[in-house]
């Protein structure tokens, strides 16, 4: 019984151990891939804010050359301006809409501007 | 006339009435009855209580299946022999000559072929983005495998022999899949015992959480309200999988079935490319095979290796594992607190037991009582999908020092 104890004790000190150094060192590479990844991280840090303001820009789907930010999200970016666009148009489906392209407005537009603008969205 | 009369015999006498009839008395008769209330009972905690149906309700009814005299579906001595015979080989070619419709089905189970499959369904369908973004958390899925070494010694303290305690003590890890995979290779006859403690306890997650919770942590503890994540790049999405399948393989190779499963399931999805794919393994493939999984699982269940009182050890043992899991991951949350000066709520540690999503929305539960505006839900997740690769990683440690005993 003791021996078979002393075994037991052994698999736990060996097998928690293991389990420790395992996802230890995978914590260790995450944060290196972080680092890696950081410097790029910051440039779809700053897009997202944006997003939102995005939002009243594209009135209609059409096609229109514009620089298109590049972040990782795009989709989801794309997926989100999609269901508003089709949400202000009323009756109609995502499908039936196709976000060609999309644009940032310019933050510098009137205070005034940008209150009716709110308002007419909504 | 005699042929009439000794066909109607005949038949009469292969009904499970008379079966049933004849075999009371005997003990295997009599089990067979309480068998069979047994699955009506996990039946009824399957649909009117919602515990973990997707997987309680087939292992009831195949347990029903499997235990009505005479109907033959399961021949369990093909899988474990009579009596006790330690060394006991399985025929293969006599189980695809003479077995049944479930004991083809078990197969999937004795070669270990479901639970790796089932594991890729799950990738598919885990996000681990919320990991990605706060890397320390997955330390807390390490710790809250605590349970499973502390249910394994008490397993070895109440006279079980060290295979069967590992198996016991997988329980711990909050994981059908990897409990199922380790028990049917250190102690087959233990299985249908196993299989349901892992899956009552984590339908019972919400319950035996958060007195433990609330019991190691302060009040103050409780309502600290964690930061935003960071947004995860999909470059970082799609190079996890490949490396923790790497590290997990070089380190521990018995654990690759699962995790190497899990992860390829999980680039299935976020490589964007395999759409298709990535919706069979997480819809048709996932169900089809825990219908399977299930029904054979349940169908072990013979009164002879059920009715023991080993089965009622097994339960009081699960109880304690997921206990001490959950203690050694809140545990572990107050250390990370300590240590990055109060950023980290303890509660957090709690979800390192797997069983997600379950454990994350209990730790989102609790620090909600204490403060209505702190959402612990996506910081919970973290901890929990590093559980599922904790508990695989564990399994694949018993796997291999099973090697040696």
């Amino acid at each position: 019984m003791a021996e078979l104890l002393f075994n037991g004790l052994i698999v736990c000190v060996i097998g928690l151990g293991t389990v420790f150094v395992v996802l230890g060192l995978l914590w260790g590479i995450l944060e290196i891939s972080k680092r890696i990844f950081a410097s790029s991280t910051k440039e779809v840090a700053a897009p997202q804010p944006a997003a939102p303001k995005a939002v009243p820009q594209p009135a209609a789907p059409a096609p229109k050359a514009a620089p298109v930010a590049d972040g990782m999200d795009e989709d989801e970016l794309v997926a989100v301006l999609t269901a508003a666009v089709a949400a202000s148009l009323g009756h109609t489906s995502t499908y039936h809409l196709n976000i060609k392209s999309y644009r940032q407005v310019a933050g510098n537009t009137p205070v005034w501007n940008r209150a009716a603008r709110t308002e007419n969205v909504r | 006339m005699e042929l009439f009369i000794n066909g109607i015999t005949g038949f009469l006498q292969s009904t499970g009435i008379y079966r049933i009839a004849s075999a009371i008395g005997e003990y295997v008769g009599w089990g067979s009855i309480v068998m069979m209330g047994v699955a009506c009972v996990l039946m009824y905690l399957a649909i009117g209580r919602k515990f973990e149906p997707l997987l309680l309700l087939p292992i009831a009814f195949g347990m029903l299946l499997a235990n009505f005299p005479g109907a033959n579906v399961m021949h369990n001595e093909l899988f474990v022999g009579t009596g006790n015979d330690p060394n006991f080989q399985i025929d293969y070619l006599k189980v695809l000559q003479e077995g049944g419709l479930l004991d083809i089905l078990y197969l999937g189970v004795k070669l270990g072929v479901y639970p790796p499959i089932i594991f890729i369904g799950i990738g598919a369908m885990t996000d681990f983005s919320p990991l990605i973004a706060n890397p320390k958390s997955i330390l807390l899925g390490a710790a809250a495998q605590l349970g499973v070494f502390i249910a394994f010694f008490g397993a070895l303290l109440l006279g079980f022999n060290i295979l069967q305690a590992m198996s016991i003590g997988i329980i711990g890890g909050a994981d059908g899949p990897t409990a199922i995979l380790v028990t049917k290779t250190l102690a087959p006859s233990l299985l249908p015992a196993i299989a349901i403690a892992a899956y009552s306890y984590m339908a019972l997650v919400p319950i035996i959480q958060p007195p433990i919770m609330k019991l190691l942590t302060t009040k103050k503890e409780r309502s600290i309200v964690m930061g935003q994540l960071r947004p995860v790049k999909k470059i970082e999405r799609l190079v996890f999988p490949i490396v923790v399948t790497i590290v997990v393989a070089l380190i521990v190779p018995d654990a690759v079935p699962l995790v190497g499963s899990l992860m390829l399931g999980n680039l299935l999805k976020e490589s964007g490319v395999t759409e298709r794919l990535s919706k069979t393994v997480q819809n048709g493939l996932i169900n089809t095979i825990t219908v399977f999984l299930g029904v054979t699982v349940g169908a072990t269940a013979s009164a002879e290796q059920f009715l023991q009182p080993q089965t009622l050890f097994i339960i009081f043992l699960g109880l304690i594992a997921f206990s001490f899991s959950t203690a050694g991951g809140v545990l572990f949350g107050k250390l990370m607190c300590v240590v990055t000066r109060g950023k980290v709520n303890p509660l957090i540690g709690s979800a390192g037991v797997s069983a997600v999503p379950m454990a994350a929305r209990v730790s989102q539960v609790v620090g909600q009582k204490e403060n209505p505006n702190n959402y612990l839900l996506m910081h919970a997740m973290g901890p929990n999908v590093a559980g599922v690769i904790g508990s695989a990683v564990a399994a694949g440690v018993f796997l291999a020092m099973a090697k040696f005993f």
